[in-house]
């Protein structure tokens, strides 16, 4: 290939449109006075360790965005050890700039600045080589290279490497390459400090790859294919020549993860440690999040609550409209998503230690008949786990899969995994009707949530779904590790937060909107906001509603008006539950504000005297219909109006029609 | 010989990779390239096989592996 860089120092032209989104920027020498927005774009193949590292050089400073246009997550944030703390940005993970997925699109056009990511221009692109396949990651360095970005290359899984008998050296690779490589180890910290100093040396002085020509317009998908294939031979000829120096690994050398891999991955063992596994996964997060729960929620309907109302009263504003629509509105819903907070992060913690122990694959391999059964690959699993963390992440994972066929049958599934927000509701129906079993319960509403992803896949696999293309599955295996815990603390922390400000401005709405409905009166002389629940236009909605859940004996105002807000989301139904009842005047002043033996009397009262399979009946209602108004318009932006309000339609009807069948069955035995 | 019907530990060279086109670039991307040196070192259920490509593994599904073509490494 024509040699055009030599990896000697190039000025490069700098315009406004290069400049990336930071107001701040570094001052680049070679670029003579221009003062220019500097980023830094950390790019690798999945599972190198890529996150790590741009959590070992960020650390507490970074946030979650989407890539422009989609609905791509990306983190970004500074590096401050670096002159200037230019912006870093964690790029998907992918094998090429070829892309094959919305994802690797993103990584593609940030690199090469196409498509959605134009204009945002990208300065210094940090290649993270894994040691273990430096010639796959060599062929993404060669795409970096042809696109014209100067290049800082990081050597990772250095001590996977020495485990197979690879002895990498950075400096040969670096002479072979023309760029700087540094051996970095960013579970340690290991490198980072001469990394940042190659970065900001970079920065004054961009190297670029020997060898490999810059190509006016990059190669991408919309290349005839023979094409596409001819240039990637010419790229693993340069890739071949530079790693010529490098030895062969040691012949059959088994390593640990081989060792491991022989039990796990094991035809008869591995779909048991499978599911064990996912049991293990949840029922952490019910032993170590309910008390959590509890407790925030304790905190804020009790001394919180108190003291807003003190400081109502202080004011002058105490006992009328203002107090209940801060303490009942406001409050109500602040409390109902900081009770949620514990939930998403022991569940974000819980799968990035899967993610990083590099058993995630490992799950999705296993995985992979029973998903191809449903018309899905291996890596469909992978959305539908999230799913149970939480649906509209879920969506968005769905963007991985390459064929939009199986995007759309995969999001349509998706809300049939049983999220974390339906926790909270199964948490607290099974504590009160099913006490000394309430873990077996929850456990079954997840075994019966697979039951509705696999029957709900098969469905439309042999119907609406019969053209869809299999795609082969082909994963690569990241060596197992023991997880580190600040990287995956630093990780969860963006997340739960977005969480909470995306979820929480919808529930603190919608309960302001609820609590509206409940202060206007349609029946009865009531002044605004001092309306019995009944009288109220939320209560009279909800009690037009009830007779449709008869069958299922839920046939009863309170359950209507619960399962009305948790269309908003379902951390709202507990929430709901108890606004409606602290308004309504107990039956039995003794018990006033006891949720619990206020929901035993509605449903015993609503079933003919079988609580017990009422509630059994309103947990499968609350795991099948729609999971919350986020999931709604995720899907209606990914696929359309058409599908998400044929997938909500869906929704209601297989969960009424679930529900009926489990109260009649139930009732009979 | 399919890779599929591969003995485990033993060395053996990819002859074809049988895919469409654009699914036989991505395979190359990812290692398993017509003239590359691979080894079999797991059996998994229902005919999937993890596949060592020097220090990497890589896991492909029964019906995967049985689109590629290999042969014994005789020397």
């Amino acid at each position: 290939m024509t040699d055009c860089h030599g990896g000697t120092q190039r000025a490069r032209p700098v315009g406004v449109g290069d400049s990336g989104p930071r107001a701040a920027g570094v001052s680049v020498a070679a670029a003579g006075t221009t003062m220019v927005a500097l980023r830094i774009l950390l790019l690798g193949n999945p599972n190198v360790g890529k996150s790590t590292l741009f959590n070992a050089v960020s650390g507490a400073n970074q946030g979650v965005v989407n890539a422009p246009g989609t609905t791509v997550e990306l983190e970004v944030g500074t590096w401050p050890t670096v002159d200037g703390a230019p912006e870093v940005v964690d790029l998907p993970g992918t094998y090429s700039l070829l892309a094959r997925s919305p994802d690797e699109q993103v990584a593609a056009d940030a690199v090469t600045r196409r498509g959605v990511a134009a204009g945002t221009g990208s300065d210094l692109v940090v290649v993270l080589v894994d040691a273990t396949s430096v010639s796959r990651s060599l062929y993404l360095l060669a795409q970096v290279a042809e696109a014209g970005r100067p290049i800082v290359a990081a050597l990772t899984m250095v001590d996977r490497a020495a485990e197979h008998g690879l002895d990498v050296d950075p400096a040969a690779l670096a002479a072979a390459i023309g760029v700087p490589v540094v051996a970095v180890d960013a579970r340690t910290g290991a490198g980072i400090p001469a990394l940042a100093g190659a970065v900001a040396r970079a920065f004054g002085e961009p190297r670029y790859a020997r060898g490999v020509a810059v190509r006016d317009a990059p190669a991408d998908r919309t290349e005839d294919l023979a094409a596409q294939l001819e240039h990637a031979e010419q790229l693993f000829a340069w890739v071949e020549s530079a790693t010529a120096h490098l030895a062969a690994p040691a012949a059959a050398r088994r390593t640990l993860s081989d060792r491991i891999d022989r039990v796990l991955l094991n035809p008869w063992v591995g779909v048991p440690v499978f599911l064990a596994v996912m049991w293990a996964l949840f029922d952490l997060v019910t032993r170590v999040a309910a008390p959590l729960m509890t407790l925030v929620s304790t905190v804020v309907a009790g001394p919180a609550a108190d003291g807003v109302r003190a400081v109502l009263a202080g004011a002058g504003l105490g006992g009328g409209w203002v107090e209940g629509l801060t303490v009942d509105g406001v409050l109500a819903g602040v409390g109902t998503v900081l009770a949620f907070v514990p939930l998403m992060a022991v569940m974000f913690v819980a799968v990035g230690v899967l993610e990083s122990s590099g058993y995630f694959a490992r799950a999705a391999f296993v995985a992979d008949k029973a998903m191809r059964g449903i018309g899905l690959d291996g890596r469909a699993v992978l959305p539908l786990i999230v799913g149970f963390g939480c649906n509209v992440p879920a969506l968005a994972a769905t963007r991985t899969l390459p064929n939009a066929r199986q995007r759309l049958l995969t999001g349509l599934l998706v809300p049939y995994t049983s999220c974390t927000a339906r926790l909270t509701v199964y948490l607290l129906l099974a504590s009160i009707f099913f006490p000394g079993d309430a873990g077996t319960v929850v456990f079954a509403m997840y075994l019966l949530s697979v039951l509705f992803v696999v029957g709900g896949g098969l469905l439309l696999r042999g119907t609406m779904f019969r053209d869809l293309r299999r795609e082969p599955l082909a994963l690569v295996l990241p060596s197992y590790q023991r997880p580190a815990l600040r990287p995956l603390l630093l990780s969860a922390w963006p997340r739960v937060r977005g969480f909470v400000v995306k979820a929480g401005r919808v529930i603190v709405a919608a309960l302001l909107v609820i609590w509206l409905l409940m202060a206007i009166p349609v029946r009865g002389a009531h002044p605004v906001a001092q309306v019995p629940v009944e009288d109220s236009l939320y209560g009279a909605t909800a009690t037009a509603v009830a007779p449709v859940l008869a069958p299922a004996g839920l046939d009863d105002w309170h359950v209507s008006a619960a399962l009305m807000a948790g269309f908003v989301a379902k951390e709202v139904v507990v929430g709901s539950f108890a606004q409606s009842y602290a308004v309504t005047a107990p039956a039995d002043p003794s018990s006033a504000g006891n949720l619990a033996e206020q929901l035993q009397q509605t449903l015993t009262r609503s079933s003919g005297g079988e609580p017990g399979v009422a509630a059994l009946a309103l947990l499968v209602f609350v795991l099948a219909y729609t999971p919350c108004l986020a999931t709604v318009a995720e899907q209606r932006r990914m696929f359309g109006r058409r599908w998400a309000m044929g997938s909500l339609g869906v929704q209601l009807v297989v969960a009424w029609v679930a529900a009926v069948l489990v109260f009649q069955i139930g009732r009979l035995a | 010989m399919k890779l599929r019907d591969c003995p485990l530990d033993t060395e053996v060279r990819v002859r074809a990779v049988r895919f469409e086109a654009d699914v036989a670039l991505r395979m190359r991307e990812i290692g398993l390239r017509p003239g590359g040196t691979v080894r079999v070192t797991q059996r998994a259920a229902f005919g999937g096989r993890v596949v060592a490509i020097g220090a990497a593994r890589l896991a492909v599904d029964g019906e995967t592996a049985g689109c590629i073509d290999v042969e014994l490494v005789t020397s």
